[in-house]
């Protein structure tokens, strides 16, 4: 079968020593940011890019695969130690997983969340490396119009299910696309938005509005909340290690999470919340003791850990098919294969297929490396957390301002973060989310140029986005995920108001 | 009225002075006759008019918003604003800006450091220094000899050493 030819294909690119090292760099990396709170892949991948741009593509793509399967272990570990999820992916882990460590039993929680995650990211793999054909034929079928529709259903999603209301995720979306305008208008050669400063002609990259948001936001946030910035770190006894019992009960929810998060990591505005939610509602209704959860079942850990990493695999087939990124660390990766010159999508399998299969297959390779680092060195990253807040911040502060100031020594650059910045404190503050912000600020222009496209090629008919089956199928399912979402949000607000 | 006026629907008028200002000034970019319709102007416009229903939206929700749902809002979480914290950090990347082209990467890293781990409730400014301009010094060093890419070492010291 094809898929066999690819991936042994894959694993010929992957196992050179060279590149075997670089997915050992990704991972190891990816599990310490995952521990390190304020710090999350999107993150990290925004301020590699600069630094890797002189690296082999296939090299650097390996690393980030590995970064982005490695901090989802390694956020779980947070989870279950200090009740703070690394990443919003490991929200969940906290209910169940914390009140195991509180109870003395942390190691099989950060047992069993590495195995999930393992047999997820495993079965994750192969799904994305069998589907992942299957798509690009599909993606084949695309013109202008329906990659703009997609976009469009993006959009919709992003706004629809990120964030407390569909409103401030739709407000944060276009801030991220009106960001986007800036610079200069790539199919006519205008400026656009740049009040005559220079910098701005290219407009602010996604590294630089990245890290403002995610890094000096975040910062300037928790500096401006005394409350959120005291926790207590829960020892760890022994290695992490699982009972018998501990094995029946999780083996299920292992593959149930799997089967949840995988496709939810495919959809726009998958992100891994979502199906950890679902997981554990899912392992609750389920299971034979149901008062269990909340005070610490295994199965609330399994469950969602498992569907967490299953999701990071779901968030590559698009991302490597059709070049949509569903989640803001797969836009940073978009960003990343537009730095190379590399266009994700149906032509990227044909013309760049040792890429494409090279990262699958180390894909694989990273995940088995991730157990290894995960189950016995365990109470090695633990010692990651005691690093003293002030200095974790400070360091933080410091490559944020690096990977902006040290590629162009731009001042323009720095005022930049400085004022997006505070524009992340001050979404934070408000609850609005921040994902979408940069899912715009990719997009936007991706969007506008379809769009332009899909209407030159039909002169001028604005009804092709109608006319044509995909397109219109794409754009009634956004327009049914909007009203859905702001109609099960008005029926809650009922709902509370009746009670 | 049952909902109020407060930090978000500030943020409302914003997005709606915002999309305004966008798309007064999206008119101004030049446009040649022959693609009106399909040019630079027609997105910025666009994205205007959403930001302008946007924030009117916003504006809507937070003024008539029913009490209960504001009340919950702030109930779960009572923030503790902690401002001198708050323009302390904020200070690290305002002195990194001002700093580092007359006084060098090294020493603009030393202030950003140091300031955002005193926000964070560090107390040992003379060792934040410290670490701070080690950091530096190894960035600066591993830039120009690992990248080739020069970072500023301080015109103040340029003039001094007769630069």
């Amino acid at each position: 079968m094809d898929v066999f030819s690819n991936l042994a294909h894959g694993f010929a690119v992957a196992f050179t020593p060279l590149n075997l090292l670089w997915s050992l760099v990704g991972v190891t990396l990816g599990t310490a940011i995952g521990i390190l709170p304020g710090i999350g892949p999107a993150l990290t991948i925004a301020l590699l890019l600069p630094v890797t741009y002189k690296l082999d593509p296939t090299a650097a793509f390996i690393m980030f695969g590995g970064l982005y399967y490695g901090a989802m272990y390694g956020s779980s570990t947070t989870a279950i130690l200090i009740n703070t999820p690394g990443e919003t992916g490991s929200l969940v882990t906290t209910i169940d997983g914390n009140k195991m460590a509180r109870k003395g039993r942390g190691a099989a929680a950060l047992a069993t969340s590495a195995i999930g995650s393992f047999v997820a990211g495993l079965i994750g793999t192969l799904l994305l490396a069998v589907l992942a054909p299957e798509v690009v034929k599909l993606a084949l079928l695309f013109g202008p119009a329906d990659y703009f529709s997609l976009m469009v259903v993006a959009f919709a999603a992003v706004s629809a299910l990120l964030g407390s209301s569909v409103l401030r995720g739709l407000v944060s979306l276009f801030v991220g696309i009106t960001i986007g305008l800036i610079g200069i208008d790539q199919q006519t050669g205008q400026s656009r938005f740049t009040f005559g400063i220079l910098e701005l002609q290219d407009g602010l990259g996604v590294v630089l509005v990245a890290v403002a948001l995610f890094a000096v936001g975040e910062a300037l946030y928790l500096a401006s909340r005394a409350d959120l910035r005291r926790e207590e770190i829960i020892p760890v006894k022994g290695r992490a290690f699982m009972t018998r019992e501990d094995w029946a009960r999780s083996w299920k929810p292992w593959l149930r999470g799997t089967l949840i998060g995988f496709p939810f990591g495919a959809l726009p505005a998958g992100g891994a919340e979502l199906p950890t939610f679902i997981s554990y509602k899912v392992e609750k209704s389920l299971s034979k003791k149901p008062e269990e959860f909340g005070e610490g079942a295994i199965e609330g850990v399994a469950g969602p850990e498992a569907a967490n990493n299953a999701a990071v695999a779901g968030v590559l087939v698009p991302l490597l098919t059709f070049g949509l990124p569903t989640s803001s660390t797969a836009a940073i990766m978009l960003a990343a294969f537009q730095q190379y010159g590399l266009q994700p999508g149906p032509l990227l399998f044909s013309s760049n297929s040792a890429l494409v299969w090279g990262l699958i297959a180390s894909l694989l390779i990273g995940n088995a490396m991730l157990l290894v680092l995960n189950l016995p060195l365990v109470g090695l990253w633990v010692r990651l957390l005691y690093i003293p807040k002030p200095w974790l911040y400070g360091g933080i502060s410091v490559f944020a301002m690096l990977g902006v100031y040290g590629i162009n020594r731009s001042l323009v650059d720095v005022i930049a973060l400085i004022l997006l910045g505070l524009l992340g404190c001050m979404m934070r503050r408000l609850d609005y989310p921040i994902a979408p912000v940069i899912v715009g600020l990719i997009l936007g222009p991706l969007s506008e140029i379809q769009f332009r496209r899909a209407v030159q090629i039909s002169q001028g008919d604005l009804s092709v986005f109608f006319t044509r089956p995909i397109s219109a199928a794409l754009l009634t399912i956004a327009a049914l995920m909007l009203i859905g979402a702001v109609a099960a949000h008005w029926r809650r607000s009922r709902k509370a108001a009746l009670a | 009225m049952a909902g109020r006026f407060n930090a978000h629907a500030l943020l409302g008028l914003a997005l709606v002075l915002i999309g305004a200002g966008l798309f007064i000034s999206a008119q101004d970019i030049h446009v040649s006759p022959a693609v009106v319709l399909l040019g630079p102007r027609l997105f910025p416009s666009i994205v205007a008019v959403a930001l302008v229903v946007l924030g009117i939206a916003t504006i809507v929700v937070e003024l008539f918003g029913s009490r209960d749902a504001a009340e919950a809002e702030g109930a779960a979480q009572t923030p503790e604003n902690d401002w001198p914290s708050f323009l302390t950090a904020l200070a690290g990347p305002t002195l990194f800006l001002l700093t580092v082209e007359p006084l060098g990467f090294a020493v603009a890293t030393a202030l950003l450091f140091a300031a955002v781990a005193r926000a964070f409730g560090s107390r040992r400014l003379i060792l934040d220094l410290g670490i701070g301009i080690l950091i530096g010094a190894v960035i600066l060093v591993a830039f120009s000899y690992g990248l080739g890419l020069v970072l500023p070492l301080g015109s103040v010291f340029d003039s001094l050493l007769g630069g």
